[in-house]
């Protein structure tokens, strides 16, 4: 089950932080890979049958639209991008174990969503603490980035429509990320800003990639240019092209 | 109260040219562009306030420019030490942009806070070209070599006929004295090793192996002591050391290698035991302790209640302080035609270091430079200054010795508690780094590139031994510091850490100063135990020294080239000296060369990236473009021979554990 929006509601208790949800769209992802579709699921047999009814006549449309391409591309990233981790994860019930099977090869554009859905899940449902599971989204992660940079930077609302935790997730990345980039050159606000990964309410997936891969092929260009900040922090998990 | 939610959008950076044109400090004046950025356009209006001493304020109206507000400024006529700041008009209200982390960034703040500093030296300043390029070697002159002549014990003999107590070490390796010796229960240094102008002249070619260019002798002239800072006769060099033939002949011979000799000059009181004071009738003057206002010197001092009651140094009676006023000793020292300032330097020497340059007048500095360039157009004056000189304040006002008109240079101490605090792990290499461009921005350039680095002193503890035990050796007594044994592991990390020290203290712009056994592994904590004879410890560095020495004389860029700093890991520092075009920063003729060295004090390799192309790292954008128009794409380490290459200004290296690498990259 993939499920589209909504709303989050974090509440910390004596076991950790537990999130649940309202108003989401959920679909189903049948297939696999490139062949991967959406169904509407099941229609639900209790309760509220106008609603119910309406309900299912919103994920059969989300359904179709997904199937037919006419959402955004964020938008089909992300089902795709859920619905590879809720299966990875459901293939590998010790979750510590998922670098073992579950690799992917990024290149920088909107697919890179799925960095954020897998750090979500196993911080969400899996409970893992944060370095924990930042350390596993990184080895099952590599970013490959292409000559032509692919997609342009995207606005953080567009996310939290998707799926509100990822949007906020970013955020925390980026804020772990601007204060290493801190410790490094204390005030330069400009350098910082520079680095990060999101600017002006926009997020740079690219970066995103970049900073949780554990590693990175890229030009020369790219370590010269965007990246010149990450990698004189990191270079050891940068390679060249 | 410090308001942050605005701090990102509202920066000013004065190590870039983009907010403070030209970089660093400005000669009288000059023309200054000042800027912040207004990411947002949250200002509605803003003003620069610039401020100084003595009620100086001046608040200039600002204009919006491309995302930026910047106003024109021109440096006052007399130098000064400046603060600006910026006072902004918001729709919540006013506020002011602030420096803060060390002065480098811009801090929003409710109320005006510490400002960012701006120096203004006077326009014509320069400082001797040959002292910027040269390496420095600091001998204390009874410690550092006998010769095999009776010259010293002859000298003692007449000390002893003077009436003077003192002792006479026959071993050279005995240990210096530091018991109380004296009536009234204190320690008092009379206690010679015998070491002479004939030693050192027999040593030059030592010295010169080590890329020395010039060689600081502490005090020479004729005294009680053994460090000489209580000066009987001025014009005489002592006896121990040897006679005015010698002096002039080691002067001659070091010339000879392309060494010269600088003096120290104590020029803020005379000994109680001298010529002018005469408190022990061991001079046939009439001095004017024992003759009073029949002496010529009377007027040197002041007497509250004469004989004995007098204005001394610190209160030391054996150190009473002169007047610099007094038309009669500005004579006999600085102006007149035989004066001890020029004398000295028609004798053979190149330069004076002056004792407590902080206790000496600003009128008085500046005199004395001119009498000496008078004498000898390319001579040299360095101030002994422990803090910050352009800021320095005493006795009541803000010191201008710094600022064109008085000192060339100073002890840079500073740079020896920032080096050291980094390489005892008391601070990190961005710290160390921030303290280097703050030098590069607040230091007049003629200045800086003058300033005497050292590492250890005659009054401070030994940087071995202050690498070794990490500790501070003023929390210690003369008995514990006398008892305190360097352990030999200890002394294995301080001689490690050293390396690091010496490569830092080489590649920085100014000059490097070695004090006389730092090169042979010699520990000592403060005086008198920082003083003893000249030996080899157990972890010499002669070889590295030499190899620094030799790689700074060999290659301009090392003295003279413009320089940038870089901390790309909190354990390494990286600094840049650069030459392009032919000349250094001065305009001088220099070699092209671009040098990179990267010190690690982990006990663990780095691999790291070192970025040249940041644009706040101290060098100003035309020497950042013309770096980037060399485009440097490899790099080969002149210590190592290792080889790196370089990608757009991006240098990947390794650099082993607690060691350094100096790559030369074309």
């Amino acid at each position: 089950m993939v499920y589209f929006g909504g709303t989050a509601h974090e509440l910390w208790t004596e076991r950790g932080l537990e999130v649940t949800y309202s108003g989401r769209t959920a679909v189903v992802a049948e297939g696999e890979g490139r062949e991967i579709h959406a169904e509407a699921p099941e229609p639900r047999r209790a309760g509220d049958v106008k609603a119910g009814y309406n309900e299912l006549a919103r994920c059969l449309e989300l359904a179709i639209r997904l199937n037919a391409g006419a959402l955004s591309p964020l938008s089909s990233a992300y089902f795709r991008a859920s619905a590879e981790v809720s299966r990875a994860i459901e293939d590998n019930p010790d979750w510590r174990r998922l670098p073992a099977t579950f690799r992917v090869q990024l290149e920088g554009g909107a697919e890179s969503i799925i960095l954020v859905e897998l750090l979500r899940r196993l911080l969400d449902d899996c409970r893992a603490a944060w370095d924990e599971a930042v350390a596993i989204v990184g080895d099952c992660c590599t970013l490959r980035i292409p000559r032509m940079r692919p997609g342009a930077p995207v606005p953080m609302a567009a996310v939290a429509a998707l799926q509100p935790r990822d949007a906020k997730l970013i955020g925390v990345i980026n804020d772990r990320l601007c204060s290493r980039l801190w410790q490094a050159w204390p005030g330069d606000w400009l350098r910082i800003g520079e680095g990060a990964v999101v600017r002006d309410g926009e997020a740079d997936f690219t970066m995103l990639a970049a900073v949780l891969c554990s590693r990175v092929y890229c030009t020369k260009e790219e370590l010269a240019g965007p990246l010149r900040a990450l990698y004189t922090l990191e270079p050891a998990r940068f390679a060249e092209l | 109260m410090i308001v942050s939610e605005l701090t990102p959008f509202i920066t000013h950076d004065p190590a870039r040219e983009r907010f403070h044109s030209p970089l660093g400090a400005v000669e009288t004046g000059a023309a200054l562009r000042l800027a912040f950025s207004d990411g947002r356009s949250d200002v509605k209006r803003a003003e620069l306030v610039i401020a100084g001493d003595d009620g100086f304020e001046q608040a200039l109206d600002m204009r919006p420019e491309g995302g930026d507000w910047a106003a024109e400024f021109t440096a006052p006529d007399e130098p000064a030490a400046l603060w600006y700041s910026f006072r902004l008009t918001l729709e919540s209200g006013e506020l002011w942009l602030c420096a803060a982390y060390g002065g480098r960034f811009g801090q929003l703040m409710s109320t005006r806070g510490e400002g960012f500093r701006l120096t203004v030296y006077r326009r014509g300043f320069s400082t001797p070209e040959w002292f910027r390029r040269s390496a420095m070697y600091q001998i204390f002159p009874d410690r550092f070599a006998r010769d095999p002549s009776s010259t010293a014990t002859d000298g003692v003999r007449r000390h002893i006929a003077m009436g003077r107590q003192v002792k006479y070490h026959e071993g050279w390796d005995e240990p210096v004295d530091w018991q109380p010796n004296s009536a009234e229960g204190f320690y008092f240094p009379l206690d010679f090793f015998g070491g002479t102008f004939k030693g050192i002249e027999q040593s030059l070619d030592y010295i010169a192996s080590l890329g020395i260019g010039v060689i600081y002798l502490n005090p020479i002239v004729e005294a009680r002591s053994n460090h000489r800072y209580d000066a009987g006769d001025y014009m005489q060099p002592d006896q121990i050391l040897g006679s005015l033939e010698d002096f002039e002949s080691l002067c001659k011979s070091a010339a000879e290698r392309g060494i010269r000799i600088m003096l120290d000059g104590v020029f803020s009181h005379t000994g109680a035991d001298s010529i002018y004071f005469n408190r022990d009738n061991h001079y046939r003057s009439d001095g004017a302790y024992n003759a009073g206002t029949r002496s010529p010197f009377y007027s040197w001092y002041d007497f509250r209640k004469w004989p004995s009651d007098y204005r001394c140094w610190w209160n030391f009676p054996d150190l009473p302080e002169v007047n610099e006023h007094d038309p009669g000793w500005e004579r006999l020292v600085i102006t007149g035609g035989d004066s001890v300032v020029k004398t000295w330097l028609r004798r053979g020497a190149s330069g004076w270091r002056l004792d407590v340059a902080d206790e000496l007048p600003d009128d008085t500095l500046a005199k004395i430079r001119a009498s000496a360039r008078e004498e000898k157009p390319d001579s040299v004056i360095l101030g002994e200054v422990w803090e910050d000189a352009v800021t320095k304040f005493s006795y009541g006002s803000r010191r201008k010795y710094a600022l064109g008109d008085a000192l060339d240079t100073v002890m840079n101490y500073p740079f020896r508690s920032a080096v050291l605090d980094f390489l005892c792990w008391r601070t990190d290499a961005w710290a160390l780094k921030g303290f280097l461009i703050s030098q590069r921005l607040n230091y007049p350039q003629p200045m800086y590139f003058a300033l005497m680095n050292l590492l250890s002193s005659h009054d401070v503890e030994r940087a071995r031994t202050a690498l070794a035990t990490r500790l501070d050796a003023r929390g210690m007594n003369r008995e514990q510091q006398a008892r305190f044994i360097v352990s030999d592991a200890q002394d294995a990390r301080g001689a490690a850490m050293q390396r690091l020290a010496a490569a830092i203290q080489f590649t920085v712009p100014g000059v490097p100063s070695v004090y006389y056994g730092d090169e042979t592994g010699m520990n000592g904590m403060l005086d008198p135990f920082n003083r003893a004879p000249f030996t080899t410890g157990a972890r010499p560095l002669v070889d590295w020294y030499r190899t620094l020495g030799r790689a700074r004389r060999d290659n301009d860029a090392l003295s003279v080239g413009s320089a940038a700093f870089y901390s790309p890991n909190p354990d390494v520092l990286c600094i840049l000296r650069c030459i392009t075009g032919g000349r250094d920063i001065f305009g001088e003729r220099a070699e092209d060369g671009i040098f990179l060295c990267a010190v690690n004090r982990a006990a663990e390799p780095r691999d790291l990236v070192c970025d040249l192309w940041l644009d706040n790292t101290g060098l100003t954008a035309a020497e950042l473009e013309a770096l980037k128009a060399a485009n440097p794409t490899k790099g080969e380490c002149i210590l190592s021979g290792e080889r790196v290459s370089v990608a757009q200004g991006l240098v990947k290296i390794t650099v082993p554990a607690e060691d350094v690498r100096l790559y030369k990259l074309s």
